[in-house]
């Protein structure tokens, strides 16, 4: 069975590189990825503070909010604090070792390695020549080229992975800006993993949404900063219970991090239906026979 | 004649003396009759300018212009305006309740009361926005690059104060206070925010910012059913009214309770003030915004930074405190002496004073609010500290005291300790054992103290050694034969002092003298300048003792021992130290072999010459060096460069020294490395570099010092900075900022201070405005008939003697006919006070309090405009008069939420296009065919 469909005429492949041309524009201008965090802090003594922040991210520029409500006790808390208490990850005392740490481990986390790469500039540059690529590609469908409709797929095609491939970059240059701000904790040339936070509980749920994805990330642990430097090893040697010393250095998190691409990308996908009731008409070789069967019918 | 005239004027001025010093009228019983009256004040702000102008004869709007004027005349173009609008309004209405009633006193019995009841409303909101636009350009020769600033700035200030009280107090009916009851109902606000436009261009390059930032907190306090209750009763408002001068206390206790009369006239009245309670509730909240931060020009991806913090706290509860207060009550007349005669408005005219220290109420309802201010903030603070900190271990204060305290140990670590006496005093910690007594006690010298320290060129310690004084130092006398004292000088003097000639020696030269140790030595020994006794004894010493100092190394080798003997003698050069001197000095140069730190120590002590200890300093060690000495000046990274700045001082150095700067990445790689050679002649010198490292990172500068001809390096000192070109200005806005450097605006800048300098000095040559006012007075109006404030009024008189009320209740006597108003107070009694207040009470927000319409942002433009300003890009918020400022800048939300360039776009709406563009299309071709 064959859906129904509107023969070509011939200004339709003007209509299609207007309408190609209007979509590409309205989507270069428009934000091209929205990252949002929405987090609190549920137990200890930063709570009840909660952050809500928004990226978005267009052609040339990111532009970031953050609002941080009932802040008070987080100031207290980062100002009472000691931000140099660390463990050391290779403690057999300590049970896990991913969160949050402040690592001066040297492999994967040298700042030489990806600083010098700006990962958001280079999918912001994809994005572009796939955008002029479709417009191009287009333009040539008015042509009689024979691989004209698969250089017009291919582009579509390499548009939607350039999109696609966006929160990686962002997520990349997030990293680029992780390594290159944190602080090394021990005298140059020191090999020793450290974190704050010890007993940690973390709990990840990755889903998809609509052009993005949504992570929820749960953490709770003790950390080492609220803890008297005489009573730490007690804490990483095990976890206190509420009223001994150093449970009151328990602190719960929840955030929701959402990263999806920007609300006005998804009309690329009514590209294809423009295709279908917009169609190009035949190639040269091929417009004779195109011709007879029209005249048959 | 004479005489009677002087008697005529001893007269008048003892009648004088006597009024002052007698009571100024007796307040009456409880009224026989309730009284009613109002009044209140208003201020307009938008008179602001002219009042100020009348007062200071600086007109604000001129002055403006001048400026304006002065920089059109440097090169630049600045108009700055402002707009103030606003209103503050205070209204009392007093009222009597005579019917008694029954209350209970602070200790719980039954007390029959009358009362009177004060309502005081007090609204105030002021609007405030102020411009300021400037911009310049240089003009470009042919093919350069422009330099030129855009800057507009939009300030804006909003404040809101209402307070509401309603004060009942209790009084018997001979006029003692028993307690009041007070509803108490406080909100204010505030929110400033500012707003920055700024555009640069220069040396090819061009920034533009929008940047806004803003702070704004509100706090309120409702505290209902405050009850106070005195003890005791208190005749507070009868000795207020009967005398000029009375200090009213709470007394710790009752036996400060009562009234006392002082001396010089007036009273002090002490009173059991008892117990205040009451509950509140009580919230807080504050923002603090900044918006449009540049991110791309501070090593940031490109891009703007919003970030707004905030919080709001609520709570309810209740206080019992102690009732804490004190206040002066000073009365005085008129500036002819006599009682001001004051219409209430109500058709009464009272007789006032001013209580000059008054508030313009009541003060004992002052002094009650600030007791149910104080402790329902207080209670409300704690509860919300308790809260902030429910799991902290150490309380908020705690913890900032703490901060305090490590930032202050640090600053000890500077000499900033300090030591306790044994008597309790306080003196810094280095006062100690320095050989001065700074304790009153003087406990922090021991007997024997030690101040040492070294010369760094002639490689000397000083010691510097105080003792307390020793006993029995002296001259002894000498006994004759026959009972007669001669002094020790007149013994073997040549001279017979002694009757019997035995001060001298005899004939045959055989005379001996017995030392106290039994040894005997000629007689001509004696006061020959040399001591033969042990004890000095031969000399006349009365007591001699052994001082002996020991320099040493940390390591126990002695590099100077010194003794010398304490005594005092007919020949001052026979002892070292006499009776006459505490303070004992020990030099010893000292010889150390190498270069680097050395400690050396030192130590006294103080024998008899049996060597019985009398006094032994505790042992003192110091810090030396020798060579050179290195520290970090400064180690400091810019942008991708690493910098480092460091000293040397050089002490008592024979020998060169070899100085090696590296530099190590986080791995503990060199990455740099430079030796330079440090001169053993040279006292200090100092070094700099500078070095690009490749990655961000923390590198550490490594200074290490070696002797000449050694191996081993002597110091070692590291010194590590975080590198990253986060935080950095972007080239851009160097560029930018070295074209301006280079530019005519140094030039323009000192032009325009230049005229701004002769506008002001033409300024101060500007008069103020003569007043035709001679003499003044602010008078809190004190009733003695009604014993409270019942208005308030300045008061003026000229050259003539006339009277005038500036603004103030209608007095008799005086003018409201003024030759001049400067101060746009309005000021009301009556019914157009009860109006007045009756509309306000209800009035909470800005746009009740402050006629918004009045705050024309259209008129500032427009002035602005007149001015030659471009406000074209101004968006100054016209709508609702408070003002919003330039438009804000995008964020992030902004972005996110724009629709693009087809807003109208849905997938439904696209489809159908596409559809009537396919019918369109395929219709087209089908007509074509047929």
């Amino acid at each position: 069975m064959r859906l129904p469909r509107p023969r070509s005429f011939a200004a339709s492949g003007g209509v299609r590189l207007i309408i190609t041309a209007l979509f590409a524009v309205h989507v270069f201008i428009s934000a091209w990825l929205v990252a949002s965090v929405e987090a609190a802090y549920t137990e200890g003594r930063p709570a009840p503070t909660e952050f809500h922040s928004v990226v978005a991210i267009d052609n040339e520029q990111t532009f970031v909010d953050v609002r941080i409500e009932r802040a008070t006790s987080f100031f207290l808390y980062t100002l009472q604090r000691d931000s140099s208490a660390t463990a050391t990850v290779n403690s057999s005392n300590i049970d896990d070792s991913s969160f949050p740490s402040d690592s001066n481990d040297s492999d994967e986390d040298s700042p030489s390695k990806d600083a010098d790469t700006d990962w958001l500039k280079l999918g912001r540059n994809w994005i572009k020549v796939s955008l002029v690529l479709l417009v191009l590609s287009e333009l040539i469908m008015m042509l009689s080229w024979k691989w004209r409709h698969y250089l017009r797929i291919f582009a579509f095609s390499m548009t939607l992975i350039a999109f696609a491939s966006f929160p990686l970059c962002y997520v990349a240059s997030l990293g680029d800006g992780d390594d290159g701000g944190s602080p090394a904790n021990g005298a140059p040339g020191a090999e020793v993993e450290t974190r704050s936070f010890v007993h940690t509980e973390e709990d990840l749920h990755l889903k998809p949404i609509w052009l993005g994805f949504e992570l929820q990330a749960d953490f709770s642990g003790y950390d080492l900063g609220l803890v008297e430097e005489e009573d730490r090893e007690g804490v990483i040697a095990q976890p206190p219970e509420e009223n001994e010393t150093g449970g009151n250095a328990f602190i719960a998190f929840e955030s929701t991090f959402n990263i999806e691409l920007g609300k006005n990308l998804d009309s690329l996908f009514l590209l294809p239906f423009m295709w279908y009731f917009l169609p190009a008409g035949p190639i040269n070789h091929d417009k004779k026979v195109y011709d007879t069967l029209v005249e048959e019918e | 004649m004479s005489v009677e005239r002087r008697t005529q004027s001893g007269l008048l001025v003892t009648l004088l003396l006597l009024t002052a010093l007698a009571p100024i009228t007796m307040v009456q019983a409880q009224p026989t009759s309730p009284s009613e009256f109002y009044y209140g004040v208003e201020y307009d702000w938008s008179s602001l300018d002219d009042d100020f102008s009348n007062l200071s004869g600086m007109d604000i709007e001129e002055l403006l212009i001048e400026i304006m004027a002065d920089a059109d005349a440097a090169g630049f173009n600045l108009d700055v305006g402002q707009l103030t609008t606003g209103s503050s309004n205070v209204y009392v209405h007093q009222t009597e309740d005579i019917t008694m009633q029954t209350i209970q006193d602070g200790n719980g019995d039954d007390i029959e009361v009358w009362s009177r009841t004060s309502d005081v409303v007090l609204r105030h909101g002021i609007l405030f926005d102020g411009v300021l636009l400037t911009d310049w350009d240089e003009a470009t020769s042919f093919g350069g690059d422009n330099n030129s600033f855009d800057i507009d700035v939009i300030s804006q200030f909003e404040n809101v104060l209402t307070v509401d009280i309603l004060y009942t107090e209790y009084l018997t009916d001979d006029y003692n206070l028993v307690g009041a009851d007070m509803d108490l109902d406080l909100t204010v606000s505030a929110d400033m925010s500012l707003d920055v436009d700024i555009a640069l261009e220069g040396g090819g390059e061009e920034i533009t910012v929008d940047f806004a930032t803003g702070i704004s907190f509100g706090y309120s306090m409702e505290s209902t059913d405050a009850v106070w209750r005195l003890d005791a009763e208190s005749p507070i408002y009868i000795e207020a009214s009967d005398n000029y001068e009375t200090d009213w206390n709470c007394a710790d206790d009752e036996e400060e309770y009562g009234v006392n009369a002082y001396p010089w006239g007036g009273v002090a009245v002490n009173d059991l003030c008892g117990e205040i309670g009451g509950t509140y509730t009580g919230a807080a909240d504050y923002e603090i915004y900044f918006t449009g931060l540049p991110t791309e020009e501070f090593g940031l991806d490109s891009g703007e930074f919003d970030l707004t913090v905030s919080d709001a706290f609520a709570h309810s509860g209740n206080y019992d405190e102690m009732f804490d207060g004190e206040f002066r009550f000073s009365m005085e007349q008129d500036m002819e002496g006599n009682d001001f005669e004051v219409d209430l408005g109500n058709g009464e005219t009272v007789d006032a004073v001013a209580c000059v220290d008054c508030p313009p109420g009541n003060p004992v309802m002052f002094t009650m609010m600030g007791n149910v201010l104080a402790q329902s903030t207080l209670s409300f603070g704690e509860e919300i500290a308790e809260d902030l900190e429910a799991s902290f271990q150490d309380s908020i204060v705690d913890t900032i005291f703490d901060e305090w305290a490590s930032d202050l140990a640090e600053s000890n670590d500077d000499g900033n300790d300090e030591w306790q006496c044994d008597d309790g005093e306080w003196i810094p910690e280095w006062w100690v054992n320095d050989g001065y007594e700074d304790c009153s006690d003087g406990s922090d010298e021991p007997d024997l103290s030690v101040n040492s320290y070294y010369s760094s060129e002639t490689a000397i310690v000083y010691g510097e050694f105080t003792a307390d004084e020793l006993p029995d130092l002296g001259i002894n006398a000498f006994l004759c034969d026959d009972s007669d004292e001669i002094t020790w000088e007149e013994v073997n003097d040549g001279n017979q002092d002694c009757s019997g000639g035995e001060d001298e020696q005899n004939q045959d030269g055989t005379r001996m003298f017995t030392c106290s140790d039994g040894t005997e030595i000629s007689w001509d020994a004696i006061n020959d300048y040399s001591a033969d006794c042990s004890e000095f004894e031969d000399e006349g010493a009365a007591a001699v003792y052994h001082l002996q100092v020991t320099q040493s190394y940390s390591d126990g080798t002695v590099f100077g021992l010194n003794e010398y003997t304490v005594c005092d003698a007919t020949s001052a050069y026979t002892c070292d130290y006499s009776s006459y001197n505490t303070n004992y000095v020990a030099n010893n140069e000292f010889s150390f072999d190498g270069h680097g730190p050395f400690e050396y120590c030192a130590n006294a002590v103080i024998t008899t010459v049996s060597g019985d200890v009398m006094m032994e300093s505790p042992t003192t060690c110091e810090d030396a060096w020798v060579g050179h000495e290195g520290h970090f000046h400064d180690v400091w990274s810019d942008g991708m460069t690493l910098n480092w700045e460091a000293q040397y001082s050089n002490y008592i150095s024979s020998n060169d020294t070899e100085l090696h700067i590296s530099v190590q990445d986080d791995q503990g790689n060199e990455v740099f490395t430079e030796t330079s050679q440090l001169m053993h002649d040279d006292y200090s010198e100092q070094s700099s570099g500078e070095f690009d490292v490749s990655t961000e990172g923390e590198y550490c500068v490594v200074m290490t010092l070696i002797e000449e001809g050694e191996t081993e390096a002597y110091q070692t000192e590291t010194s590590c900075e975080e590198v990253s070109t986060e935080g950095e200005p972007s080239d851009r806005l160097m560029t930018i900022l070295e074209a301006f450097t280079d530019s005519s605006l140094q030039n323009v800048a000192e032009d325009f201070m230049e005229q701004l300098s002769t506008t002001f000095e033409d300024l101060e040559e500007n008069e103020i405005p003569e007043f035709p006012y001679s003499d003044g007075m602010w008078a809190p109006l004190w009733s003695t008939e009604h014993a409270t404030i019942i208005g308030v009024g300045l008061y003026a008189m000229d050259d003539d003697e006339e009277k005038y009320v500036i603004a103030g209740p209608a007095t008799t006597g005086y003018s409201q006919d003024l030759p001049m108003t400067f101060m746009s107070i309005r000021y009301l009694t009556g019914v157009p006070a009860q109006e007045a207040q009756t509309e306000m009470v209800d009035f909470e927000d800005i746009e009740d309090i402050v006629d918004i319409e009045d705050h024309d942002l259209s008129a500032l433009e427009d002035a602005l405009e007149q001015a030659g300003a471009d406000t074209s890009t101004l968006d100054l918020d016209q709508g609702d008069g408070t003002g919003d400022g330039n438009s804000a800048p995008d964020s992030a939300v902004d972005v996110a939420e724009d629709s693009g360039l087809l807003p109208f776009l849905s997938p439904l709406s696209v489809l159908a296009m596409v559809g009537i563009a396919a019918l369109a299309g395929n219709s087209r071709r089908r007509e074509t065919n047929e």
